[in-house]
């Protein structure tokens, strides 16, 4: 951990993720800080389900407000299931079950799994479910937005004004007054954006998602083409696009974020010589503010590969990490959103509440 | 202000069913060269294919206006007046290695040409691109309990197919007896990858058990034994 954001290194290693709240906490002045964070770890000896179970259940406890957030209402879950090859990089089926049971024991309405995928829910894994058997097993309901070629009427015009958006179409159910969004990522790198966790999984939640990296947004045969001009040029564009529709357009609409650090997930699609793995942290991280939800998640990461992973509003564009030589956007789209005001992604600011979880 | 009728869905229409039943369900399924649905034709002979889900079909002569042509072109001496075969594609390859093996049938066989490879995996397309990308053929097969994907990429040359295979390779997986160069890796899953010719092929074993080595080991033969060379 960097000095900037209050605790070093060492004693992030020597006194365990876990304890980082207490020594973060430390620090901050009288006031309480805000946002704030809970981070449930614990249970690695537990079966996946039953810990999973456990640390969602923690951290929203701890968290507060869920039964009022959730009961009578029709909750919407964000979960990540863009890969079709392997579970690692997706939204556990564990933590996906978890968050379905806990909001069915808490008195949702209907819960309903929405997103555009690529067949993630599908995805096979020799010793259990897949997604898909998961979310019908629970009890809740999948709603697999269309893909952006095809037509529909599942998606709503929102342009936001800044970043230079033109045309931006988003899941309309999200929009529904007794809808309550929940944001449930798979704490990962990415190939082409360094990092993926909570903002960047609103992203599915759209219809053209490749125009978060696109000079044209209504033109979707440019997002496409990687030899087309308008997304050469649209990687630099994605920060300030991504930041502005987050802001503007998704974090209004999104109640809470969990974030799955169950196992985390270094080198999906890459960059060479990363391949993907996944180490074990057992951690569930709650938060309201994504930014804040996400800086934690990519603590843990940077604490697990320091020299390739750097921290949420570090510079994401200097440094010999593959992770960062590989960075298409050329930026931090998370230092965009803080600059925006979109959330508190310096860990130093966010009060961080740990419940342990044997 | 909603979606439809917008310039966006102009590639087909799934009538508010998942895009997918497309590809897995649907008896009509999308023809991504001409960019509609149209019903598939069915093709006897047993496995996936026999379903009427392989691709690439072209049209060729009747078989009487073909023996004409024959004649005319040996009395000629000439080549023959329509264009040789063409050059296997990847869904011809599976299709092959799906007739070779006794024990297992590919399911699911899809091609995704061009840009809808984006259709199929997302973002990491762009690697796939930067290697001059063709098309690719996936499919699903199964031995016993254990399921495997296969997804066999074509590229321009057979120096692209090297470099995406090194693309992938780090350089810490173990040797198969298959392809030009080959890698495998062994977690909770099996990932193998080899290249031969303008094709890099990457499977996804679930699981590590013997049968699972025995289907690695099988399909990635049968595969390896498709491929044109």
């Amino acid at each position: 951990m960097s000095e900037e954001q209050g605790i070093r290194r060492r004693e992030f290693m020597a006194v365990g993720a876990g304890a980082v709240a207490a020594a973060l906490a430390a620090r901050q002045s009288l006031a309480a800080p805000e946002p704030r964070i809970v981070v449930a770890r614990g249970g690695a000896k537990m079966p996946p389900d039953e810990g999973a179970y456990a640390r969602v259940k923690a951290a929203l406890e701890k968290h507060g407000g869920f039964k009022e957030l959730v009961s009578g209402k029709k909750v919407l879950l964000k979960i990540n299931g863009t890969d079709k090859s392997f579970q690692d990089a997706n939204t556990s089926t564990s933590c996906t079950a978890a968050v379905i049971r806990v909001c069915r024991e808490n008195g949702a309405r209907v819960v309903k799994v929405i997103g555009q995928e690529w067949d993630g829910y599908d995805c096979k894994r020799a010793d259990g479910p897949t997604l898909r058997e998961v979310i019908k097993a629970a009890g809740a309901e999948l709603e697999e937005l269309i893909h952006w070629w095809l037509k529909t009427e599942q998606y709503v015009k929102h342009v936001p004004k800044t970043g230079g958006w033109k045309e931006l179409w988003v899941a309309k159910e999200i929009f529904e007054p007794d809808a309550v969004v929940i944001n449930v990522p798979r704490c990962k790198t990415h190939h082409f954006t360094l990092y993926t966790g909570c903002v960047k999984n609103c992203i599915g939640l759209t219809w053209h998602m490749y125009a978060h990296h696109c000079t044209d947004d209504r033109n979707p045969k440019a997002g496409a083409s990687d030899q087309h001009p308008a997304r050469v040029a649209g990687w630099a564009m994605f920060p300030a696009k991504l930041a502005a529709a987050y802001h503007e357009v998704y974090r209004p609409r999104i109640a809470l974020n969990i974030l799955d650090a169950g196992e985390p997930a270094l080198g999906w699609g890459g960059p060479k010589p990363e391949r993907l793995r996944t180490f074990p942290a057992s951690t569930i991280v709650v938060g309201t503010d994504a930014m804040a939800v996400d800086a934690y998640g990519m603590q843990l990461l940077h604490e697990k590969e320091p020299a390739l992973i750097p921290t949420a509003l570090a510079d994401w564009t200097k440094g010999d990490s593959v992770y960062v030589q590989a960075n298409l956007t050329k930026g931090n789209y998370l230092a965009e959103c803080q600059k925006l005001g979109a959330g508190q992604a310096d860990l130093a600011k966010v009060r961080i509440e740990e419940v342990k979880v044997d | 202000m909603t979606a439809q009728g917008s310039a966006l869905g102009n590639r087909g229409n799934t009538n508010g069913r998942p895009e997918r039943a497309y590809h897995a369900r649907s008896p009509r399924r999308w023809c991504p060269r001409r960019g509609v649905v149209r019903p598939y034709r069915a093709k006897r002979g047993r496995g996936a294919f026999s379903q009427g889900v392989a691709l690439g079909y072209h049209s060729t002569p009747r078989w009487g206006s073909r023996a004409l042509i024959v004649a005319l072109a040996l009395l000629s001496g000439c080549k023959m007046p329509w264009p040789a075969k063409r050059a296997a594609g990847p869904a011809q390859v599976l299709k092959a290695a799906d007739a070779a093996l006794a024990d297992m049938a590919f399911t699911n066989v899809a091609e995704w040409p061009g840009a809808r490879l984006f259709d199929y995996m997302d973002g990491a397309a762009e690697a796939y691109f930067r290697r001059r990308f063709l098309t690719l053929a996936s499919a699903d097969t199964k031995l016993g309990r254990t399921d495997a994907r296969i997804e066999l990429f074509q590229v321009r040359s057979a120096a692209d197919a090297a470099t995406l295979f090194d693309d992938h390779n780090d350089g810490k997986g173990t040797k198969l007896p298959v392809g030009v160069a080959s890698a495998l890796w062994e977690a909770r899953e099996m990932e193998a990858i080899f290249h031969r010719g303008p094709f890099f092929c990457r499977l996804i074993i679930y699981g590590a058990s013997p049968e699972a080595h025995k289907l690695l080991a099988a399909l990635a033969a049968a595969i390896d034994n498709s491929i044109p060379k």
